[in-house]
This record gives structure tokens, C-alpha cells and sequence, in this order.
């Protein structure tokens, strides 16, 4: 009983320094958003801000571009999250519960192609997107995150789990397999849409390689995009506003955290890590 | 539904099995189409490209090997000690292989320990679950910047680091050249910990209870049993992370655009390999030179991964 | 002094109370087995006293000492679980040794003390294996090989036959019990909810319902005197019949029809609940006896059970199959008792008093 008692204080000590650690950045950086940027600057560093302003999130606002940035990322989102919804779901649907030859061979090339870096496409894609004169457009960045292999990975996966007997009794029952889609499949998926939805949605709003690849114009930039073209436009002068940019950055991730806490820590939701 | 099909010429499939085989291609045609697309056909296009000499505008050049001799060249005239701007592919090769050596262990070592403190039994260790997994899904970026105002002179890493090692000084760490990639090193390691933390939670929740309970009994400490139980239970997990965790340590991007800047910092010491593939594409208008750059990281890449894998591997699944 | 004693031992989760104020003596050397159904607490028990769990109330002492706040490892007990829980990814050699060597016995001692234990339990061969590759029955002895490698004074079982296959259980029962109590004659305690393996285990069988202690005794003691209806219907299969009755003056009265004559009057009065056990039953087509209609037979080979319809009650009779003769489904019989017979109290269901066969007789009016 003492050793464990021991251990317990030990792990509880650990863990707590970890703790802050881990969420110092995020708390000191809301405290600095509030600040000036002479306030911020201090050292031994405060911890208050006085005085308390709001001005720099009014800057970030009043830089003709960020609320562009944001709507920008904003209908990157929704689109992605759209069209990976129906595109992986049809797929993962045909991979997992029908069968065709090739089936198999083609899934694995897929699999294969996750094993495919960026840096490798992005020359091609950017040569490609050139020559359809879809650059700084923000169809281009739609159109290459239309689906992604981790989508319809995982909607196989879903599929797979379920089970069979619904789609087998109304094959029996003599719909096609594209209706029993429609009409079962779909209902059925609703804990999946969810799940794509959050990761793609998460994954646009924080992109950032391939924006940077076809997003040419300020304007036209997605928001961790613009928030870095800001930075390196206020480089020395003050540094507070784009604390306060990170800040809304993190928004997305503070919330999918406060809706998604319970399944996080039962670790069903994030089959991203899995494979 | 009697659907008009023309697979009747195969005898070998009845028409219900060719109806099954049109509506699934029919469901995972625009999928596979496009992600072919971007997938291998970019790949071979970029293949294709790494023969040419071009600059999107006027004709390309079939040149053969040239691109890759030059970028072997620059490899080796790095090597034996040319000046920092001739040689940019070396610097960010180097520069990318020691960031990676500091980043793997480090971080999987920290997401081990992350998640055994998470899934301890100790009441008031899942509280600090929730801070330990934030990072795993704020962007990089913004991790970045954030991170950028601390490394400032005034910031509070210098702080903390007067307090811990007196006279250390208050460098500009982003803006100095050999504290810049230790920077990068900290900023990959605190948010990536956290992502291979979750992986690792999750692979110790499978453990069977009573395995441990029994180790418990038969006198392991805490301690013991985490390397004679817990340890070689997850070892497919670590080797897992390892694995992801280096090809994308090697992949590193973002951090270096965002910290150093485009042109890889002071004398290129926050150039990486992908950036300066970036650089020779879009800065320097040579897409051939920048597609043999990547071809040649690719298999740099993939081969001691390869290896790895024959050696530790096995059930990674 | 008993070698283990649980003193009041109360463990609660939440507003649910698992171990309710448990009192048990276990003398040294005995096999002793805790009987329940399931949930009764008994596994949480057996963990109070492992150290897994601590207890919320009461006192735990093994040979004298009060192990409440010694750490598990330190309490000198060794515990087998219902799974196994052999290391998979160990091979058998280093499950077994694994406790010596957590103890930091030196490896020369470690080597000859595995051997030892794997000789005794016949696993000599498997030594080299990997313990994911063993059978079911070969788990359960590198259990047990790496719990008796220590040399324990206590010794806990967690149902440790529920995995296997009935043949297999049987056999193992006999073993289990030769081993440990025979042989190497350590303390014991058994957990299960299997009675036959009680009553054919236990030098003194503890029956545990919803987190208490109801009867401590020898498995004959508490087949022949049940405290209450619950360990009289618990133990022995088919299960007792309980049938309700009056007592009045020298008579009983069974099921408001059938009268018995007492040879001495009970000084009882009132409703009560009559156990018969289903050997103790004779059927017969005609009168005296209590009236019922045959449903269904159950043939066990020698013997075959009986079920009989009485006013919507399944009495249960156990007889020779040869004595069944020409009896049919949906027959009527008269079922006599003619051996023991239990009177148990209608409201706290205890045993008031046992009617042997001499002190009654058939009445024929």
C-alpha cells in the first residue's frame, strides 16, 4: 500500500507538470490576445492583461482579407465535407458489401496510395490545375479534396462492422444494390457521415500545403494560409493580433473537443489512427 | 428490375452477379477515377517530369538524367564542404535527418509516457487526458505561430530557459541559425506527441485487465509491469508510430515555411528537403529539378523504412 | 486461531454494497469453497482478500497479521483467475518464473524451482512454448504452475474450471483438490457457482448470496440441514421441491389437500413452506398422496427425472429408471413423501425443523 501511494504521487506530480505543458501554450496565448503588445513583450512575463483590450482581434478584423480567409476556408469545409460524404460513403459501401472481381486489388491500391507523399504530387498537380487554369481558385483546392483514401477507407470500414443480414434480406427482397444503398445503407450510416464530416471539416480548416501550392493571391487564401501571409507582413512590429488570429484558429478544435470529449477518450470516433 | 446489360457475352457470370459488378463499379468509379488521378497519374507525370527541363512556359526539354546528376552533385559538393547557398538540397537533406533523429524518439517516448498517465488508475489522471490530446488536432500552423511568439527574445520559452540554466541568454531563436531547427524539433514534438498519444492510449485500453491484475500479484511495480506487460503488448503500436512518425518528420513542411520562411531561413538553416523541392518549383520556376528532388527523397525515404520494417514489423495490423 | 479471518469485511460501489459485512474463518490447510450465484459478491471477495480492491469496513488477517494495507505482492497470496491471465506473448518458462523473478530471486534458485513446479503439474514438455499457442487445460496448469512457484500460504481460485469442457471440469476437480489440499496441502479458497464442484471440492463449503455469509458448514452438513430455502433449493440437483403447507396440532398439511400424521405434535402452528427432496418421493396410481399429473420425463441414464404438474407447481421426483414402469405423459399419480421432510418459516424462509421419516405417517382419512 505505501509503494502505491508513492507511485500515485509520482504519476500525479508527472502528469500535472505534462499538464501544463500541454495547455500553456493555448491558455497564455488567450491571456496575450487581450494585451498590448508592450504588455506581452515583458519579462518576467504578466499574467493580466492591463489594460484589457480587444483591439487586436479588431485589427485582425479590420485587415481587409481576414474575413475573406475565414469564409474562404469556411466553403472549403462545407464543400469537402459534402462531396467526401457521398463519393466515400458510395464507395466504401461498394468495397465492403458488394462483390466484383477487382475489388479487392483496387481497394489495395488504394491502400497503396496513401503510402504516397505530397511532396512527390504536388508538382504534377500544380502543372495540371495550371493548365485547366484552375490556380488560385478555390474550386481547384475543392476539387483535389473531393475524396480522400482516408474517407473511404474508413466507410468500409463502418460497412464491414455492419450487419450483413439488412442488405442481404432486401437483396432477397429484389432491390438493386444502388437503391438498398439509398435506402438502407445511408440511414444506417449516420455515426460515419458524422465522423467524416468532423475530419474533413477539421482537415480544411486547418490546410495548409496545398492552399499554399494553388492559392496565388492573398485574398483568395484559406485561413492558416492568410494568417501566416499576415504574420510575415507584421513581423516585428506587433505580434499580438496574430496571437489573437490563433487564437479564432483554434476555435475548430476547441469545440470538436467539447462535443466529441466522451467518444475521444473511449477512443471509437478517431479510427483516423487506426488502421 | 430488369436492367439492359451487355455483360450476357460472359458466360461465365450470371446476370445477377453483372449486375453486381456494373452498380459497384458504378459506386466506386468517381472515387477511384479521381483519386487515381491525383494519385498515380500525378506520380507519373512527375516521373516524366524529372527528364525535362522546362519552366511551364515554353517547351519542355528532354534532358535524361541531368536533373538527377545535378542533384547528386549538389549532394556530394555539400558534402565535401561547398558554401551554404550552392548547396540547398544537402542543407535541407541534413537538416531534415537531424530533425527527425531529435523528433522520433522523443515524441514517442513522450506519447508512451502521455498515455500510460492517462490510462492510470490513479484518480484525476483523466483530466489531464483532454490537455494531452488538444494539440493532436490544432493545425500546424497555428501551433507554429504560436509557438513563434514564444521563441521571440522576450518570450516565454527564454524565460523559462534563464530560470532552468542561468546565463543562457535571450536569443531570437527562429531568427538564429543553429537554434532554429531545435525550435522546429520542440514545436513537432508537443504537437505530435499528442496525436501518437491517442494511438497509444487506445492500444493499452486492449490490454486484458486481468493480465495486468495478475502481474499486480506476482510483485511487478508499476514500473515493471509497464516494460514486461504493457510494453510488449503495444509493440506493434510503437513500431506503428515510429514507422508514421519518421516518414512525416521527414516530410516536414509547414514548420519550416511558417518559422523560417520560404527561403529556409538564415544561410538555408531551416531548409528542409520538401521546402527546397517547393523553393526549385515555385520560387526558381524548374519543375524537372524540383520532380528529380523529390524522386530521389522518395526512395531515400523509403528504403530504411522498408528495412525497419522487415526487421521489427510483423502483425501490423 | 483460524489462519485467515475476514473480519465484517464491507466493500461498496457506490450506493450498491457487493460484501456485506462478511465474517469468515478459514482454518489452515482446509479447502474451502465460497458458493453463489452469480453477483452474489464471492469474486470480489477473493479480491478483497488478493489486495486488489481494498475493503471499506472491516479487517482482513492472514497467520496472525492484518494484511488490510500490505501491498499485493507483499500479502504472500497466490491467485489464479477465471481467464488465466497467462502472459501471451511470454513463453511458459518465463510465465512461471515470472514472480521469482519480481521477487529478484536469484536465476540459479529460479531455474530449479520452475522445473520443480512444471514436473509436479505434469508441463514439463511445454516449457519452451509461447503461451498463446497452449490449449485450455494447459493454460490453466501454467496458472497454476506460476502461482504455486512462490510457494504461497494462501492459495485463491477464481472459477477456475468455467472455461473448460464438462469432461475436463470433472476430472480437473478431482486433481485440483489432490494437488492442493492433498499434496502440497496449502490453504485454499475456491470460488464458484457450480455446487457439484462445492459439494465434491470443499472440506467446508461458505454460501454467499447478495454479498452475504448465510451458512458455513461441511458440504453433508449443509446438504442434510439447509439454513433456508434458498441453500435448500441451491444445493442438489434436481433442486429440493418446495410445496406450501399448514401445521396444525399433530398434522401437516401439504398443499391444502394431503394430510401426514405427526408422531409428536410440533409445538408450531401455521402456514410454512415443506421441502422434499426429489429422491424422498414415492409415486403411486393410487391414493393416499398428493394428486398431480405427469408433464415430462428427463432420463439421466440410471435415473430419470420426473416432472409433475400439481395445481400449476413443478414438483421434481429423481427415481431408478428401472422403477418407472408403465407411467405416461398426462398421467395421473398420488406423489408420498417418504423421507425427510423440511419445514421452513412461510416469511424469513429459515429452517424451523427437520421431520425424519420414523416421526410420521400417511393418513388415510
Amino acid at each position: 500500500m505505501k509503494t502505491r501511494t508513492y507511485y500515485a504521487i509520482i504519476t500525479l506530480v508527472v502528469g500535472f507538470l505534462l499538464f501544463i505543458i500541454y495547455t500553456m501554450p493555448f491558455i497564455r496565448s488567450i491571456i496575450v490576445s487581450f494585451m498590448t503588445w508592450e504588455q506581452a513583450s515583458k519579462i518576467p512575463p504578466d499574467w493580466i492583461p492591463k489594460p484589457f483590450i480587444l483591439s487586436n482581434y479588431m485589427k485582425l478584423f479590420r485587415i481587409e482579407m481576414f474575413p475573406r480567409w475565414v469564409i474562404n476556408t469556411l466553403i472549403y469545409g462545407v464543400a469537402i465535407s459534402t462531396t467526401n460524404v457521398f463519393l466515400g460513403l458510395m464507395a466504401g459501401y461498394s468495397f465492403a458489401v458488394l462483390r466484383y472481381p477487382g475489388r479487392d486489388v483496387i481497394f489495395n491500391l488504394l491502400l497503396t496510395l496513401m503510402m504516397l507523399p505530397m511532396f512527390v504530387t504536388m508538382v504534377p498537380l500544380y502543372v495540371i490545375l495550371r493548365y485547366f487554369n484552375l490556380l488560385d481558385n478555390i474550386v481547384a483546392l475543392i476539387i483535389l479534396g473531393m475524396v480522400s483514401v482516408n474517407t473511404v477507407f474508413m466507410a468500409r470500414q463502418y460497412f464491414l462492422s455492419l450487419p450483413r443480414d439488412y442488405f442481404e434480406a432486401a437483396r432477397l427482397d429484389g432491390a438493386s444494390y444502388i437503391r438498398i444503398f439509398f435506402e438502407i445503407a445511408l440511414p444506417m450510416a449516420k455515426p460515419l457521415i458524422i465522423a467524416i464530416i468532423v475530419y474533413q471539416f477539421l482537415g480544411a480548416w486547418n490546410a495548409f500545403f496545398l492552399p499554399v501550392i494553388v492559392l496565388k493571391s492573398p485574398e483568395n487564401f484559406v485561413y492558416a494560409q492568410g494568417l501566416n501571409y499576415a504574420f510575415s507582413r507584421a513581423w516585428y512590429v506587433e505580434y499580438t493580433p496574430i496571437i489573437a488570429g490563433t487564437i479564432i484558429g483554434s476555435l475548430p478544435t476547441l469545440l470538436f473537443f467539447i462535443l466529441f470529449r466522451k467518444y475521444l477518450i473511449g477512443g471509437i470516433v478517431i479510427r483516423t489512427y487506426r488502421r | 428490375m430488369p436492367r439492359k446489360n451487355y455483360f450476357l457475352l460472359i458466360p461465365s457470370l450470371t446476370c445477377r452477379r453483372k449486375l453486381e459488378f456494373i452498380e459497384g463499379f458504378l459506386l466506386i468509379i468517381p472515387s477511384v477515377l479521381v483519386l487515381f488521378l491525383f494519385g498515380y497519374f500525378a506520380f507519373l507525370y512527375a516521373f516524366y517530369m524529372s527528364f525535362l527541363k522546362w519552366n511551364y512556359i515554353s517547351d519542355p526539354v528532354l534532358i535524361g538524367l541531368d536533373n538527377y546528376i545535378k542533384a547528386f552533385n549538389e549532394l556530394l559538393r555539400g558534402l565535401t564542404g561547398a558554401s551554404w547557398y550552392e548547396v540547398p538540397f544537402f542543407i535541407g537533406l541534413r537538416n531534415v535527418l537531424i530533425y527527425t533523429a531529435i523528433v522520433v524518439p522523443i515524441q514517442t517516448i513522450l506519447a508512451l509516457v502521455l498515455a500510460a498517465i492517462a490510462s492510470s488508475r490513479v484518480k484525476g489522471t483523466s483530466v489531464f487526458a483532454t490537455a494531452y490530446l488538444m494539440p493532436g488536432f490544432t493545425c500546424s500552423v497555428i501551433i507554429a505561430l504560436i509557438f513563434i511568439y514564444f521563441f521571440s527574445q522576450r518570450g516565454f520559452i527564454n524565460y523559462v530557459m534563464n530560470l532552468l540554466i542561468p546565463g543562457f541568454g535571450y536569443p531570437d531563436w527562429v531568427n538564429s541559425k543553429s537554434l532554429i531547427i531545435p525550435a522546429m524539433a520542440i514545436v513537432a514534438i508537443w504537437g505530435t506527441s499528442s496525436n501518437f498519444a491517442i494511438l497509444f492510449m487506445a492500444a493499452m485500453q486492449s490490454i486484458p485487465r486481468d493480465v495486468l491484475e495478475q502481474s499486480r500479484l506476482d510483485g511487478a511495480g508499476p514500473i515493471k509491469r509497464f516494460i514486461y506487460i504493457v510494453l510488449p503488448f503495444i509493440k506493434p503500436t510503437v513500431v506503428y508510430a515510429i514507422i508514421v512518425g519518421t516518414i512525416g518528420a521527414l516530410q516536414m513542411f509547414d514548420l519550416s515555411f511558417v518559422m523560417a520562411g520560404p527561403q529556409g531561413g538564415i544561410e538555408y538553416s531551416g531548409m528542409t528537403v520538401v521546402l527546397d523541392i517547393y523553393r526549385t518549383a515555385f520560387m526558381q520556376f524548374d519543375p524537372g529539378y524540383a520532380a528529380a528532388k523529390a524522386m530521389i527523397f522518395l526512395i531515400l525515404m523509403y528504403i530504411p523504412t522498408v528495412i525497419f520494417l522487415r526487421k521489427y514489423g510483423g502483425g501490423l495490423k | 486461531m483460524a489462519f485467515l479471518k475476514l473480519i465484517n469485511l464491507t466493500k461498496r460501489y457506490g450506493k450498491y454494497t457487493a460484501v456485506n459485512r462478511v465474517n469468515l474463518d478459514v482454518n489452515k490447510g482446509e479447502f474451502l469453497v465460497i458458493l453463489g450465484p452469480s453477483g452474489s459478491g464471492k469474486s470480489t471477495i477473493l479480491r478483497l482478500i488478493a489486495g486488489l480492491e481494498d475493503p471499506d469496513e472491516g479487517d482482513i488477517i492472514l497467520d496472525g497479521v492484518k494484511i488490510n494495507d500490505i501491498d499485493p505482492k507483499d500479502r504472500d497470496i497466490a491467485m489464479v483467475f477465471q481467464s488465466y491471465a497467462i502472459y501471451p506473448h511470454m513463453t511458459v518458462y518465463q510465465n512461471i518464473e515470472f514472480p521469482l523473478k519480481m521477487r529478484k530471486t536469484p536465476s540459479e534458485e529460479r531455474k530449479r524451482k520452475v522445473k520443480e513446479v512444471a514436473e509436479l503439474l505434469g508441463i514439463s514438455h511445454l516449457l519452451e512454448k509461447k503461451a498463446w499457442q497452449l490449449s485450455g487445460g494447459e493454460q490453466q496448469r501454467v496458472a497454476l504452475a506460476r502461482a504455486l512457484v512462490r510457494n504461497p500460504k494462501l492459495f485463491l481460485l477464481d472459477e477456475p474450471l468455467s472455461n473448460l469442457d464438462a469432461k475436463l471440469r470433472v476430472k480437473l476437480r478431482f486433481e485440483l483438490r489432490k494437488l492442493l489440499h492433498d499434496e502440497l496441502k496449502i490453504t485454499t479458497i475456491y470460488v464458484t457457482h457450480d455446487q457439484a464442484e462445492a459439494m465434491t471440492m470443499a472440506d467446508r463449503i461458505a454460501i454467499i448470496n447478495e454479498g452475504k455469509i448465510i451458512q458455513v458448514d461441511t458440504p453433508l452438513n449443509i446438504y442434510n440441514k439447509p439454513r433456508n430455502t434458498f441453500i435448500a433449493t441451491f444445493i442438489g440437483t434436481p433442486p429440493m421441491n418446495l410445496l406450501p403447507g399448514t401445521l396444525k396440532d399433530a398434522h401437516l398439511l401439504i398443499m391444502g389437500d394431503f394430510k401426514l400424521r405427526l408422531n409428536k405434535p410440533l409445538d408450531l402452528h401455521g402456514s410454512v413452506f415443506i421441502g422434499i427432496r426429489p429422491q424422498h418421493f414415492e409415486i403411486s396410481k393410487c391414493e393416499p398422496g398428493i394428486k398431480g399429473r405427469v408433464t415430462s420425463y428427463e432420463y439421466l441414464g440410471d435415473d430419470v427425472t420426473i416432472h409433475i404438474d400439481i395445481t400449476d407447481l413443478d414438483v421434481q421426483v429423481l427415481m431408478p429408471s428401472r422403477d418407472l414402469r408403465d407411467l405416461v405423459i398426462n398421467q395421473e399419480i398420488y406423489l408420498r413423501p417418504v423421507d425427510k421432510i423440511y419445514i421452513f418459516d412461510e416469511l424469513s424462509r429459515d429452517l424451523i425443523n427437520i421431520i425424519e421419516p420414523n416421526e410420521y405417517s400417511h393418513n388415510y382419512t
